[in-house]
């Protein structure tokens, strides 16, 4: 008894040995930026003698340039070459890119193994970026942002004495099953079936005739209120909402369902958890995006549907906002999020939050969803109940940047208030 | 046995937890009248639009509502909007904050103790008082805004729409309760008149580069941190401009190191502070007023530092110190606030190599650069800063 006991801790203590062992003999390997091919996917813009490329690693790729999982640690590096063809300093502003970027001597505080601190801190340090680019002279390095999976959006802003530039840059990083990235839209409808509009007044009653809420799968219970319409190109709505800070969600998997769990927990910060379906037109909604506010628990969500119809030659979508408040138990889903009842509240958010993205043109509300009262609320698919003036509103997105004043509101109907 | 005692427990407190909604506390709070909100209550008129705001301190806050919204990190503003115009206004709560809670929400989470009732009073009462975002031609509304939380002064936008014009205004109000460094800071008799000498034009640079390089212990020995950055203005438009590029104001009590760091025999006048949003890096600069003026304008002494955390609860020092000063420089580029740039030397060139070498070793490493900054009180196109040819940076380290 007592020789197996002494056996067992004998086999514990070889067992921590090699365990730490393993750790110390793995060192610091980062690779060079030669043999990691992710600048394949590099995306180039050029503009009044200023050159910018642009690549972002995936969570293998950063680990192999690096060393160490940066991806684990939230940090997404992003690698930048400027050029300068002009004749005076033109000066990068990593800021732009992200406002809370990492530094290098804080990424390479992640390696944990002291015996490589010197090599580590050299190597973040030498694959830094350089805010002067002298005229004639073309410079890279890495900017160690906060990560974000899916499409990488960001800004590359450069000044001189004379001028200034601006490039947005949407990257996308595989590694994430994004949800409308499975949505097929060409195959949605058959060409027949998808109704042109230019009259504003049939327009306004097609809209107003679409149905007044999301359902549950077999179409027999009602949900969350239809209280948006987007117009635009699909392009520029993507664009737009990714400009405005909203993340793309993943489609459920085991994994994904697993990180959800450890941040319901923790009330950590994991940004793209799937989202549950929603049913319009009898399919689950085509695009879900939330935006994170401090926690898992707060944060809006927002889905969308192409409707079967165009408005002056430009698709028609429609969807549902709602803002988390809090996690409550309920008994269809044993856990979901408590919405904040007062719907027209949030949908007010999400116009501003585009207009002040500068991505709004016009705005306009339609009747459709019923009004319901404070006192005689309606619920949704989970219990939750909200309250409304029973307007949708309808919102055209720009593909160019407006700003604020230049935003024309539509009178088709006027909201309460 | 135990199974019954399991049973038995289990059931108490199924009973227990049924029980607290009903006989959770009731919703309480003082019926104080906003009169003494709105007499301190700034105002600002643009044509049309009239908006009065203020910031209400925690004890306030609790009075008010009742609860303690602090405690949530959440800030009630109180705004009075009033529309002499012909149609109708639109106020944006997103212009204020980007993150703004909802009344609903608020009142969600500050749900726990009450009952049923209380729950419902209390929502009640955050509706009623919340700013509403509609104003009528000829109508003035008042109510809060409930928004994320900081200390000391409070920087914010309250956006308005009419039908023809837009109208933005821009405030900075102290939050009750908190007292900054600089706020105990008192320039006045800090420099007899005539030790003051003033520089006129590009003569200020061999003032500048005549200023120590780098701050102390209190003994006035150890040699601290580098000046690594110069400010030109007075004390007042340097602040409005440090509020709206996101710096905060803080006091040596919370700052990331305790000891305070010395110049010209003093400790420093003020500091502000700036963290992530994820919270493991921050950033501080402490300034100095010098004993010199440009153009009759105040020079204040900059020292700019950084600090990681990465969730240890002692933030380390960022060796790289021209980064936190290339990060305090875009911080006020991109809040606006940044008129005109110029190159100067004055801190010491300290090679990075210096790190790792045991005999020469420093606890940080810099170019020698000090840049100079004109700030502006008033946003300022990022297109218009002036960067001035005076370029007197050491070379570049490599």
């Amino acid at each position: 008894m007592i020789s197996q006991r002494i056996t067992s801790i004998i086999a514990c203590a070889v067992l921590l040995f090699t365990v730490a062992l393993a750790g110390c003999a793995g060192g610091f390997e980062p690779q060079s930026i030669e043999s990691v091919p992710f600048r394949e996917r590099s995306v180039t813009k050029v503009k009044d003698g200023v050159r910018v490329t642009s690549a972002v690693p995936d969570k293998k790729e950063a680990r192999d340039l690096f060393g160490v999982p940066l991806y684990q640690k939230r940090v997404q590096p992003v690698w930048i070459e400027v050029e300068n063809r002009t004749d005076e300093s033109v000066w990068f502003l990593p800021f732009g890119v992200d406002h809370d970027y990492h530094t290098p001597l804080e990424i390479a505080a992640l390696n944990r193994k002291s015996s490589a601190r010197e090599r580590a801190e050299k190597h973040f340090l030498s694959n830094g970026v350089q805010l002067e680019v002298k005229p004639g002279e073309i410079r890279s390095g890495f900017v160690f942002t906060n990560l974000d999976e899916g499409t990488k959006a960001f800004n590359v802003d450069l000044f001189s004495d004379e001028n200034s530039w601006q490039f947005t840059f949407f990257i996308n990083v595989p590694g994430l099953a994004i949800d409308h990235h499975k949505v097929d839209f060409t195959a949605l409808y058959p060409d027949e079936d998808i109704v042109s509009y230019s009259d504003p007044a049939a327009f306004v009653q097609a809209l107003q005739d679409l149905p007044c809420c999301t359902t549950d799968a077999k179409g027999e219970s009602q949900g969350d209120p239809l209280n948006l319409v987007l117009i635009g190109d699909p392009i520029d709505i993507y664009y737009a909402v990714i400009r405005a800070n909203w993340d793309e969600t993943e489609v459920v998997t085991a994994a994904s369902g697993l990180k959800t769990a450890m941040s319901f927990i923790t009330g950590g910060e994991y940004r793209y958890s799937p989202v549950s379906s929603l049913y319009v037109f009898g399919r689950r909604q085509d695009i879900a995006l939330q935006r994170i506010r401090s926690n898992i628990h707060e944060r809006n969500h927002f889905r969308l549907w192409l409707a079967p119809m165009t408005f002056m030659g430009e698709s028609v979508w429609i969807g549902q906002i709602s803002r988390d408040i809090g996690v409550r138990f309920a008994k269809k889903t044993i856990t979901t999020h408590k919405i904040d009842p007062d719907v027209d509240e949030t949908r007010e958010f999400l116009l501003e939050n585009l207009a002040y993205s500068q991505v709004l043109s016009k705005f306009a509300y339609v009747g459709g969803v019923g009004p319901a009262s404070r006192e005689e609320p309606r619920s949704n698919l989970t219990g939750d109940p909200y309250y409304t003036d029973g307007l949708r509103v309808v919102l055209w997105i720009s593909a160019e940047l407006k700003d604020l004043q230049e935003i024309q509101y539509v009178q088709w109907s006027d909201p309460e208030g | 046995m135990n199974v019954f005692r399991h049973l038995t427990l289990s059931i108490l407190l199924g009973c227990t937890l049924a029980l607290c909604g009903c006989i959770g506390s009731a919703y309480v709070f003082e019926q104080t009248d906003v009169s003494e909100i709105r007499d301190r209550a700034e105002s600002r008129v643009d044509t049309n639009i009239r908006v009065s705001a203020a910031v209400l301190g925690r004890q306030e806050s609790q009075g008010l509502f009742g609860v303690d919204l602090y405690a949530q990190g959440i800030q009630p503003v109180w705004l009075e909007i009033e529309n002499t115009g012909s149609t109708p206004a639109r106020y944006a709560p997103v212009s204020t904050d980007s993150y703004y809670f909802s009344p609903l929400e608020v009142a969600y989470k500050n749900r726990s103790g009450l009952s049923d009732e209380g729950r419902s009073e209390l929502e009640r009462r955050l509706e009623a008082t919340a700013m509403p975002r509609y104003i009528d031609p000829g109508e003035t509304r008042s109510g809060f805004v409930f928004t994320h939380a900081v200390k000391g002064a409070k920087g914010f936008n309250v956006d308005v729409f009419g039908s023809t014009a837009s109208h933005s205004f821009t405030f900075l109000l102290r939050v009750p309760g908190f007292v900054p460094d600089y706020a105990n800071f008192d320039a006045v008799g800090l420099y007899p008149e005539k030790a003051l000498v003033d520089y006129q034009g590009d003569k200020v640079i061999a003032g500048l580069q005549d200023m120590p390089c780098c701050s102390t212990d209190k003994a006035g020995k150890d040699s601290g941190n580098p000046i690594n950055l110069v400010v030109i203005g007075s004390g007042r438009d340097t602040l409005k401009a440090l509020l709206r590029s996101g710096w905060l104001e803080t006091s040596s009590a919370e700052a990331a190191e305790a000891e305070a760091h010395y110049l010209f025999g003093r400790s420093q006048d003020a500091i502000f502070r700036y963290e992530s949003v994820g919270g493991e890096s921050i950033y501080e600069i402490r300034f100095w007023l010098a004993p010199l003026t440009s153009d009759q304008e105040e020079v204040w002494l900059g020292e700019a530092r950084h600090f990681y955390a990465w969730r240890s609860a002692f933030p380390r020092f960022d060796p790289d110190v021209d980064n936190a000063r290339d990060f305090t420089i875009q911080k006020f580029i991109y809040g606006q606030a940044l008129r005109s740039l110029a190159w100067l030397s004055g801190t010491k060139i300290v090679p990075a190599e210096s790190l790792w070498d045991r005999l020469l070793y420093t606890p940080y490493f810099s170019d020698g650069s000090r840049p100079v900054l004109w700030l502006s009180a008033e946003p300022y196109s990022v297109s218009e800063i002036e960067i001035k040819d005076w370029d007197k940076r050491p070379g570049a380290v490599e």
